[in-house]
């Protein structure tokens, strides 16, 4: 009994996500981030001829900063909508009436935009490592960063997932936003932040504020690959977990206020 | 012609006038600012923790950005705050790439054109600290100290760091043994080019021979030079003890001044005139027969 539960639930994610995955992908917001992702790669061969003898490493560390920027918005902006846009269409009335908890609802439109910035993210690191093989610069090592680029693009949808359930876009915008701000600047809080505070119970709790906020600078591993830097033994794995928990939480929290959420 | 059709013209027409007065007041504008001196441009740049914070952790893509700006305002010449905010920018790119080796090379370059050379090695010495494993940096600051400085003592110092970090360099080695040479460290300068001359005496490329030959004619002058100091010497401390030159090289040996009288590196004696107290060496240079004799 159990067992047939789990596979009808697989079900119906399934059902949930391939439906998100046509939805986002037929998403003009998506073509015109798309575009600017591709032209920032363009740009950055543009940049390299105006170096001197770093033309590789421009292309190189402009063309990942790009694809993780314009993924990031891409997330972001597709994301915020995924939920409040349906109620607000109310073709979520269309899902819900049917048995099938809210929470794969949720699971489902999570993980269909996570398949659209996988594809996404594929075909920029596609169009790189062409650029990057023109001028004789690829490395194998881009496909790593994108798997880094990856991971932070599941925290940041999940973070934009949970905002779409509780709030309207524009906010769920601002919110996100504001914690991928924090999420890449909060790695400073032990150089400006901590050497401000006097007591050290105020360091204290500093520091340990600091290590529960996601630190989505820890997964950009984009810096190292210039300099062909092995990343440590086991911190793929860790990173993984990393964003594993934190992905958990937020969906966790997304389902449980979408869970209590009145859509009469 | 319909009402629709002749607000849509006149909104279309207002367009284009309006884009029109923003062209014209743009270009206006600009012939404005043309004149204006370079100070009243106030460039801003944040600390490397801010900048750092800035750039979302793209570190090294801020970095190149802010390296290709430095390129373009660095190499306009005549700008009168050409090197007031460098040093600065320098430290902000650097501390967001510390291995951006460029970086150091380009600015150390910057720096060395009005000949700003404590500013050529602080760049410089950032880069040699921040990358331990990196020999370019100390040989790029060693060829600015020898080549242009006439820094030896310096040039020595860097080439030597260069040579720990990268020993098959023969370029450096041979740069490492020429600085000594040049600050007057004879013997040092002679094991460094006899070593070269080991490495390369059976290497038959092109690098090989220009080695082998540059360490023959270096290790051909250091002996000489070393033979001339030691004899010269001598001959100074008979002249201050008999009041006149030593007759002959033989009379210095006699009075004690030197045990042995060193010989040119083809092991002839070397000429000596005692009227000047002058001592030179009479073998003609071979390069041919004078490999393998000392």
């Amino acid at each position: 009994m159990t067992e047939k539960l789990g596979a009808l639930s697989l079900l119906q994610v399934r059902a949930i996500m391939k439906n998100t995955f046509k939805e986002a992908i037929r998403s003009r917001i998506f073509y015109i981030l798309m575009a600017f992702a591709v032209t920032m790669l363009g740009f950055a061969v543009v940049l390299s001829f105006l170096t001197l003898g770093s033309q590789k490493r421009v292309i190189l560390d402009l063309g990942l900063a790009g694809i993780s920027f314009f993924s990031v918005m891409t997330s972001i902006f597709v994301g915020i909508g995924l939920i409040y846009l349906e109620v607000e269409k109310k073709t979520i009335y269309n899902v819900l009436p049917k048995p099938m908890p809210r929470s794969n609802f949720i699971i489902g439109r999570y993980f269909g935009l996570m398949a659209v910035l996988g594809t996404n993210l594929l075909a920029m690191l596609a169009i790189l490592s062409v650029l990057l093989a023109v001028f004789k610069g690829f490395t194998m090592a881009v496909f790593q960063a994108g798997l880094f680029i990856y991971m932070e693009l599941a925290i940041i949808t999940a973070i934009a997932i949970f905002f779409s359930s509780v709030a309207s876009p524009v906010l769920s915008a601002i919110c996100t936003v504001s914690f991928y701000i924090i999420g890449h600047t909060s790695s400073t809080f032990p150089d400006i932040l901590v050497p401000l505070l006097r007591s050290p119970f105020q360091k204290k709790i500093a520091t340990w504020f600091f290590h529960l906020l996601p630190d989505l600078n820890i997964l950009n591993t984009s810096n190292l690959i210039t300099y062909d830097i092995p990343i440590a033994e086991g911190f793929t794995l860790r990173a993984l977990l990393y964003t594993g928990v934190f992905v958990s939480l937020l969906l966790l929290a997304a389902c449980l206020c979408f869970r209590k959420r009145d859509l009469v | 012609m319909t009402k629709g059709r002749a607000v849509r013209a006149l909104g279309l027409a207002a367009v284009f006038a309006l884009l029109a007065c923003a062209f014209s007041l743009h270009v206006r504008m600009r012939e404005l600012t043309a004149g204006y001196p370079d100070e009243y441009r106030s460039y801003y740049i944040p600390s490397s923790t801010q900048a750092k914070a800035f750039s979302l952790g793209y570190h090294n893509a801020a970095a190149d950005i802010l390296f290709i700006w430095f390129l373009q305002f660095y190499d306009w010449y005549n700008r009168s705050v050409r090197y007031g905010y460098m040093e600065h920018t320098f430290d902000v790119m650097t501390d967001l790439d510390p291995k951006f080796q460029e970086a150091y090379m380009t600015a150390a370059l910057f720096a060395f054109i009005p000949l700003k050379y404590d500013y050529v090695y602080k760049f410089l010495d950032k880069g040699i600290e921040k990358n331990p494993d990196n020999f370019v940096l100390p040989y790029d600051a060693g060829c600015y100290a020898f080549f242009s400085e006439k820094n030896f003592e310096r040039a020595a110092k860097y080439f030597k760091i260069a040579q720990d970090r990268n020993p098959d360099k023969a370029l450096v080695r041979n740069l490492y043994a020429k600085a000594l040479l040049q600050k007057g460290d004879l013997e040092s300068a002679l094991d460094y080019f006899r070593e070269l001359y080991r490495i390369y005496e059976n290497d038959t490329t092109p690098e090989g021979n220009y080695y082998r030959a540059a360490a023959v004619r270096h290790i051909w002058s250091t002996v000489n030079a070393i033979g001339e100091r030691d004899i010269g010497k001598a001959v100074e401390d008979y002249r201050s003890k008999h009041g006149k030159n030593p007759p002959s090289l033989s009379a210095i040996k006699k009075e004690g001044l030197l045990s042995v009288i060193p010989r040119d590196p083809a092991g002839n004696e070397f000429g000596y005139d005692p009227a000047s107290g002058r001592i030179t060496c009479l073998t003609p240079f071979d390069p041919k027969k004078a490999i393998g004799r000392w």
